[in-house]
């Protein structure tokens, strides 16, 4: 969601730079330019983190499939 | 005694796998269970030697994961105590007994192994270093120190810590095991033991780069949990 938010933000400064620029100065930001910049960073950042953590917990089922069906066919030799 | 049984991971050791077994097998009276962690080496056979539970990954996940693996099966077993066994021949037969004697007891619920207190025989000196350091990183993420935080050779009493699960797949699951203890509140105790470092087990040993995963590795499971 906030990803979603964060991108609307996103093209709504990249259709309409004067609210950037405007926004930018408020923050303290030398220009529109910086703030989109800066926004598209901190989201691509975001993303990743929670691609990374996606893909940690797909590990963690992967191995509990590997796992059980190694118990399962365990044999004694 | 039918209350133990000794997890071997073993991942491309086909050529010693079945001297290690044998001379186990010989010297101890326990259940011996072998994970092979997709081995792309004839090691599957060649572990398959008489009295063995020998388990698969079709998949190669790591030594933590075979260990996890070894574990879950020991429960399912009802064994209450493992031991931990390197599969290339680094650890010592004669070092089992006098670790589970310390559970038995019931003077600790872990005993791990240390080369500082014991032997290393063969050791490179870069690996001393190495290993010197991890005291200090195992201290300044655990508040707990050890003389040696990285050792493959432990012996556990499973059956009444039911929460010792180690999650870590790869080489971080040393660390993760010193978090286990702490969290589990298990009481702990070193003990010496012998590692031997022959030719063949310099040549598979991690290389001073792999630190560097094992860090972020155990840095990143703890963020996320």
């Amino acid at each position: 969601m906030v990803v979603i938010l964060g991108y609307l933000v996103l093209f709504a400064f990249i259709l309409n730079p004067q609210w950037a620029d405007k926004v930018a100065k408020f923050f303290g930001i030398e220009s529109g330019a910086a703030l989109i910049t800066y926004i598209s960073i901190a989201l691509l950042s975001l993303i990743s983190i929670v691609l990374y953590v996606k893909q940690k917990n797909q590990n963690e089922s992967i191995t509990k499939i590997i796992r059980h069906i190694g118990i399962k066919d365990a044999k004694k030799c | 005694m039918n209350d133990t049984a000794i997890i071997v991971p073993m991942y491309n050791e086909g050529k010693v796998i079945k001297n290690v077994l044998k001379e186990l097998i010989s010297k101890v009276p326990y259940d011996i269970i072998v994970v092979d962690d997709c081995s792309t080496d004839d090691s599957y056979q060649q572990a398959c030697v008489k009295g063995v539970y020998l388990i698969k990954h079709i998949v190669n996940l790591g030594q933590g994961a075979a260990l996890q693996t070894g574990i879950e099966f020991a429960r399912k077993l009802g064994k209450k105590y493992v031991v931990t066994f390197d599969a290339d021949g680094q650890h010592s037969v004669e070092d089992i007994e006098p670790f589970l004697n310390v559970l038995r007891e019931n003077k600790a619920d872990i005993v791990l192994g240390s080369r500082f207190l014991g032997k290393a025989e063969n050791m490179p000196e870069y690996k001393k270093h190495v290993l010197q350091l991890s005291r200090y990183f195992t201290y300044a993420t655990t508040g707990m120190w050890f003389t040696d935080s990285h050792n493959g050779f432990r012996a556990i009493n499973i059956k009444d810590f039911p929460n010792f699960n180690i999650s870590q797949n790869r080489m971080a699951h040393a660390s993760e095991i010193i978090d286990l203890i702490k969290k589990n509140k298990m009481r702990y105790v070193e003990m010496p033991c012998t590692i031997k470092y022959t030719d063949y087990s310099k040549q598979k040993g991690q290389s001073v780069l792999n630190s560097i995963n094992i860090i972020f590795e155990y840095a990143s499971g703890r963020l996320i949990q």
